[in-house]
């Protein structure tokens, strides 16, 4: 068993990332995700084989992202707010190119402008398209450091795999927070699984492009790639769900408080538990539709945005079934506290 | 002794390989190629020098220069 | 007889959608003949952009990988950093490299990256058909406009601004106008390369192009026409070099 150590979020997730293998980073500070960006400045030009740029900008920075990916290096980015809309048209071209690259948002709410609070605001802009063409990023959304760690980890082979652009939606809270946690080992970068695609001379030809001659086969690979993910590759877990009259769909930060409301009603007693997306795209419709209606009398969606955005794939996931919903949300800053959650349960139970 | 050779139909008719031969050798022909334009052609051929001027400045790899 | 010129190695020489006049594919072949002479045309890297540019696509075998519009250099950045053996290209317009890919542009200069940006100036936007550009000169029309320095100001010259800068090895701006021209703009090309290969630093070269379609001037008149009104604005030469 390996050493554990004391991380926050945001540096935990920068080194494991780099014992995945990551070669290649290029990012834009901005709060609450500039830890990555320090940590990894601090580190990669040091480690032969690696580079760190401070792009200009997040558009660059995604932009130089895909240069580097496409031509060889499992590549990062990392940004907030403001720095995710702009990274949309790079994340555009890397689906579309099957080019693989993994891309952090340490979310901050609303606009942005002012608010760099945790939340959850930018669910709808990464789990529904990663841009402009409707592609899809394959979102995955930890809730412990420990998790943050292991899903980046991950993140890489799943980028390299399913050659597309894989997401991961943290906020400042879990960035911030520090955890004791286990860190995999580092990845021989000489080992790591070979991408021909990326090389002159491959099949595909020695241009790089989203569909010149076959733009419409481009776009019917990416949709069975989309349906064989949400049939095979969604993932969530079940918190004392086995006998739950009452269910809380929650994710990331969110449903981590909520384990929490979850812990002191169990110890009186109470049938409550908790479904919790592990990817939000695809998202695991499944664990919502094969609920037992004669079990389960509510499911109480809760996440930190106004408006709600998780509320709807929750809803959409219940579709037909005769089991109550509601929500409860807070947004632009301002977080569900744990009272408010377990007020908001006892009201329902 | 030189010549160029012309591909009629990559032949855009742009005129430039008449803007730069020192000679004034090449011009437009009456006929046309499938796609409706009057392609280049060289007159008085004996004269070619084969300076290649022609398909330097020519953009679509329509002349072929012979010595 | 022997052939003495024909298609260069590297190039399909197919029949290309570019527009009768038109001088990308002249610089296409510039670039291509350098990379010939210097033996790395197997060891490059095109970073291609959006815009009239990227008809040029499939008519060389350099590998290429095409960025979004404005973004090649940022690309470039990327695969130069990752692949510090390689010879790093960019193609671009001057739509690309000095309107929507300035920031891009500007610090990939400022950074002095191992890249050689390429960029076709033709002071218009071709592609979406005619409309002005960061470099459309006073008084020229375009289908947004004629450029009135009060609205719109003056036409950027790019080259000028970044021969200021410390980073870059070499900077210069040539013309695909006539065998003179294009002879002195294989010159600044090989130079850049040898720039980017030999002292591992950035160069730039604009190639000023004709643009007979989106003018409005047939192809035998654009030499007369830019020598009077383009080559005063954008004068041709080096604005920086290290050699």
């Amino acid at each position: 068993m390996a050493k554990k150590v004391v991380m926050q979020g945001n540096e935990a997730l920068a080194e494991s990332a780099l014992r995945a293998g990551c070669s290649f980073f290029a990012g834009y500070p901005i709060t609450p995700q500039t830890e990555i960006t320090e940590y990894l400045a601090g580190k990669m030009n040091d480690m032969p084989g690696r580079v760190f740029i401070q792009g200009e900008s997040e558009l660059a920075s995604i932009n130089m992202v895909f240069g580097a990916s496409a031509t060889g290096a499992r590549s990062m980015t990392a940004t907030s707010g403001q720095g995710i809309s702009l990274m949309q048209e790079g994340m555009s071209l890397l689906s579309e190119t099957g080019v693989p690259a993994v891309v952090v948002d340490v979310q901050r709410g609303g606009p942005g402008n002012n608010d760099t609070n945790p939340s959850q605001a930018d669910y709808n802009i990464l789990t529904k398209s990663v841009g402009h063409g409707g592609a899809h990023a394959f979102v995955l959304a930890p809730s412990t450091v420990q998790e943050t760690a292991d899903m980046v980890y991950e993140a890489f082979d799943i980028a390299d795999e399913q050659r597309c652009v894989v997401a991961i939606m943290i906020d400042g809270m879990l960035g911030h927070l520090m955890e004791a946690i286990e860190l995999m080992p580092y990845r021989d970068l000489s080992e790591l699984p070979p991408r021909p695609y990326t090389e002159k001379g491959n099949p595909a030809g020695n241009r790089l492009q989203a569909g010149w001659d076959n733009l419409e086969q481009v776009g019917k690979d990416l949709e069975s790639k989309y349906e064989m993910w949400e049939k095979e590759m969604a993932k969530a877990e079940h918190f004392m769900t086995e006998d739950a009259e009452v269910i809380v769909a929650a994710w990331g930060t969110v449903a981590r408080t909520t384990k929490t409301a979850i812990r002191k009603l169990r110890a009186e007693g109470k049938k409550v538990g908790l479904i919790r997306p592990k990817t939000l795209y695809p998202f695991p419709q499944e664990p919502f539709a094969n609920l037992d209606e004669k079990q389960v009398k509510h499911i109480l969606s809760l996440e930190n945005s106004y408006p709600v955005q998780f509320y709807n794939d929750v809803k959409a996931s219940l579709a037909g079934k005769k089991i109550a919903l509601s929500k409860k949300n807070r947004g632009m800053g301002y977080e569900l506290s744990l009272e408010e959650i377990e007020e908001e349960l006892r009201r329902l139970l | 002794m030189a010549k160029i050779e012309v591909n009629s139909e990559k032949c855009k008719s742009c005129e430039l390989c008449i803007t730069v031969c020192p000679l004034g050798l090449i011009k437009l022909s009456d006929r046309f190629n499938s796609v409706g334009e009057h392609f280049a052609e060289q007159h008085d051929a004996d004269k070619c020098t084969g300076c290649t001027l022609c398909a330097m400045m020519c953009p679509d790899f329509a002349i072929e220069v012979y010595k | 007889m022997e052939k003495v010129y024909g298609v260069p190695e590297g190039m399909t020489g197919e029949k290309t959608s570019f527009c009768a006049g038109c001088t990308h594919m002249l610089a296409q072949k510039l670039i291509v003949e350098c990379l010939n002479e210097m033996g790395e045309r197997d060891n490059a890297i095109l970073s291609l952009a959006i815009g009239c540019s990227m008809n040029s696509v499939g008519v060389t075998d350099i590998h290429t990988i095409q960025a979004s519009h404005g973004r090649s250099a940022a690309v470039a950045t990327g695969i130069s950093r990752m692949n510090p053996d390689k010879i790093v290209l960019t193609y671009q317009g001057d739509g690309d490299t000095m309107s929507i890919g300035i920031a891009e542009s500007l610090h990939t200069a400022n950074r002095g990256e191992k890249v050689t940006v390429i960029t076709i100036n033709n002071q218009i936007y071709g592609m979406t058909g005619g409309q002005m550009s960061a470099t459309t000169l006073v008084g020229q029309k375009s289908t947004t406009g004629v450029r009135k320095p009060e609205l719109m100001g003056y036409p950027f010259n790019f080259a000028e601004m970044i021969g200021n800068l410390k980073a870059p090895g070499y900077v210069a701006r040539g013309a695909l106008y006539s065998p003179k021209y294009l002879m002195q703009a294989k010159e600044m090309i090989r130079k850049a390369l040898r720039c980017q290969k030999e002292k591992g630093l950035y160069s730039y070269v604009e190639l000023l192009s004709f643009c007979p379609t989106n003018w409005g001037v047939a192809p035998k008149d654009c030499l007369a026409y830019c020598e009077e009104n383009v080559l005063p604005v954008f004068p041709v030469g080096e604005f920086k070099t290290c050699f």
